[in-house]
């Protein structure tokens, strides 16, 4: 995928642009709304991962250029400010999604897949890391053929364990990804032991192969096969 | 004591000492000069009749109107000097014996050879009835002056002292961070406008403070949001690598969990900065039970987990005016926080009414302590991964929109009550 990311704060922009590249990505930057505009109007981008809060005007900008121009180009956008304008603006402008800053870089990489889901692939779209299949936009999973019987929190974890494959996940962007805000009234993160617990059990009984490891003190990973 | 009465009081006081210690100088001097007349009298009188007697010989005593006289032995002394003195007289006045003071005069005299004493009077006017005619002149006086007086110091006192009354109200009605500068009423009188000098400079520099210190925490809580976001994208980075030893990453797990709590409490004070700015503050009818069911729906899982039972009754559908954001953080706070400080098997009991809403639940803690209860970062649990600020936001939102909030510890039961602006 080619990428464009919009991003003043230097040392953001570099571990984005990092980050994506690790992913496989092509990832341009644009480190003003001067060099964003400059860049759509010449490139065409799979995504752009716009900050709101630019040195030289506001991401809205660029947003809106991006619509006029490449409307297909799927958009992230990403602001320091909480703000529900900035949020209710942006979306209203046509972005995709919406993140507000600090966020964990994979969960930056969760809903930027499901932009490039939702965009580039048409009919069907799957996860295929043989036995288990995923159909995110039909909210159901199969393993060797077989339907798995998920909660839909437990296909979300997964899901987000799926799109985020080979990455270690810490427990806290794993329960910030299901519960959001409400992450921290979950003291102990004992609900998210659980909830691993269950579906790996169910992951199990279909397959050998178990798909979660535990990394202890910190979180999980997922393994293809 | 109100001002007015105190000056009314004292001066009434002070005037009723005032008079009666007159009242009582003008008794003892009228009292004196009557005595004086009284003499001047006896003693032109006494003169008249010992030169009338110088000339008469002794047959003529006998016949002496008003003068009693008395015979002395033909070879007594004659006592030259003229006295002066106190008498009274008896007088009976229906069965009561009364003795009325009179004064006297006694001389003695040769008349034709012969000696004798003689003794002229006169009634002084009775004490008790010269008092009288003095209190009955005196009193009427007084009240009078006495009414007037407070008459006066009332209308006065209106219109002296409205400067004053103006300040004290424009002072109790102060907020360090209302929307407008408080001012100061101007005034004639030189102590209240020096009055109003001194608490315009005051409230200015309270203001001013107050902003300056406003402005720090929500520039320091926004500036640490880059760099918090910066230690948490490359401690995640970071634990990717193979490089790491199973310590290794056990350790960045653990300093990611405190960057989160440091976001959190981050996120808090900027919350809470926005909430005392005012930047929530468009309000529109809002019904209350549909938010609470939609707190208690997400939380549902979590209420499960820690085998929570949720009761929730709504006996009444209030929709008084709140700010949606606002009060989606209140409700939320709240019952997370009933939650969280749950026991497991706890009960958590949430009933709206038509004025009110109480949010209940069951604690291992005993009664929280209500002064402290809602100060920053004070927690229940020290150990607890919460941020402390939870119930700061819930109670400066509930200042934001007019709400009153309060606590109470009954049957084990932790309860909040928030009260809405009740409707008309």
């Amino acid at each position: 995928m080619k990428l464009l990311i919009v991003e003043d704060e230097t040392q953001l922009h570099d571990l984005l642009r990092q980050e994506m590249r690790s992913l496989g990505h092509v990832a341009e930057g644009a480190r003003t709304v001067a060099e964003a505009l400059e860049k759509v109007d010449l490139y065409r981008y799979d995504a752009v991962i716009l900050d709101i809060g630019l040195p030289d005007g506001s991401g809205m900008q660029v947003l809106r250029r991006i619509k006029a121009h490449a409307p297909q180009t799927g958009v992230l956008i990403l602001s320091a400010k909480d703000s529900l304008d900035d949020k209710l603006q942006g979306l209203d402008l046509g972005a995709d999604d919406y993140l507000t800053k600090p966020f964990h870089t994979a969960e930056l990489i969760s809903r930027l897949k499901a932009i490039f889901r939702r965009r580039n692939l048409q009919g069907r779209v799957e996860l295929q890391f043989e036995p288990l299949v995923m159909f995110p936009e039909e909210n159901r999973a199969t393993m060797a053929g077989m339907a798995l019987d998920l909660t839909p929190k437990e296909f979300e974890l997964l899901l987000y364990f799926a799109t985020n494959a080979g990455r270690v996940l810490t427990k806290v962007e794993i329960a910030e990804h299901l519960w959001g805000d409400l992450a921290d009234t979950y003291d102990d993160f004992d609900f998210i032991y659980a909830h691993v617990k269950n579906l790996r059990k169910k992951l199990l009984e279909k397959d050998g192969w178990d798909f979660i490891k535990t990394i202890y003190g910190v979180g999980y990973k997922f393994i293809a096969p | 004591m109100k001002l007015l009465t105190k000056t009314t009081l004292l001066y009434w006081g002070a005037s009723l000492i005032g008079f009666l210690i007159a009242g009582f100088l003008v008794i003892q001097l009228m009292g004196q000069e009557m005595r004086h007349e009284v003499d001047e009298d006896l003693a032109y009188q006494q003169a008249e009749i010992s030169a009338f007697l110088a000339e008469v010989d002794a047959a003529a005593v006998v016949a002496l109107p008003m003068v009693t006289t008395q015979a002395l032995p033909p070879d007594a002394q004659i006592d030259p000097a003229v006295h002066l003195r106190d008498s009274t007289y008896t007088e009976e006045d229906e069965g009561e014996v009364e003795y009325l003071p009179l004064r006297i005069l006694q001389w003695q005299q040769t008349v034709g050879g012969k000696p004798y004493a003689f003794t002229i009077a006169r009634a002084l006017l009775e004490q008790d009835d010269a008092l009288e005619a003095i209190l009955w002149a005196m009193v009427p006086v007084i009240l009078a002056l006495s009414l007037l007086t407070a008459i006066f110091l009332r209308f006065m006192s209106q219109r002296l002292w409205r400067p004053f009354r103006e300040s004290l109200a424009v002072i109790a009605a102060f907020r360090p961070h209302g929307a407008q500068e408080p001012h100061f009423p101007a005034s004639s009188t030189t102590e209240f406008a020096q009055l109003t000098a001194i608490l315009q400079q005051m409230t200015a520099k309270v203001r001013h403070d107050y902003q300056i210190q406003k402005a720090f925490a929500e520039n320091a809580a926004h500036e640490l949001q880059t760099p918090i976001a910066i230690v948490q994208a490359k401690l995640e980075t970071l634990l990717q690598s193979r490089a790491l030893t199973d310590k290794d990453m056990q350790d960045i797990g653990a300093m990611l969990e405190a960057l989160q709590r440091m976001r959190r409490i981050n996120q808090g004070l900027l919350m809470l900065t926005k909430i005392e700015n005012r930047q929530f503050s468009e309000m529109t009818p809002l019904p209350i039970a549909p938010v609470v069911q939609r707190h208690l729906a997400s939380m549902a899982e979590l209420a499960a987990l820690k085998g929570i039972t949720i009761h929730w009754k709504a006996l009444a559908e209030p929709a008084p005016l709140l700010n949606p954001i606002l009060t989606d953080l209140l409700i939320g706070n709240l019952l997370a926080n009933a939650i969280q400080h749950n026991h497991p098997q706890g009960r958590l009991e949430i009933c709206l009414h038509a004025t009110h809403l109480d949010i209940a639940n069951t604690s291992e803690a005993q009664a929280l302590d209500a002064a402290q209860l809602y100060q920053r970062f004070q927690k229940q649990d020290a150990a607890s991964q919460g941020t402390g600020l939870g119930l700061a936001i819930v109670k400066e939102i509930c200042e934001a929109m007019g709400l009153k909030i309060s606590y109470a510890f009954q049957e084990n039961l932790h309860t909040f009550t928030i009260r809405f602006a009740i409707q008309n």
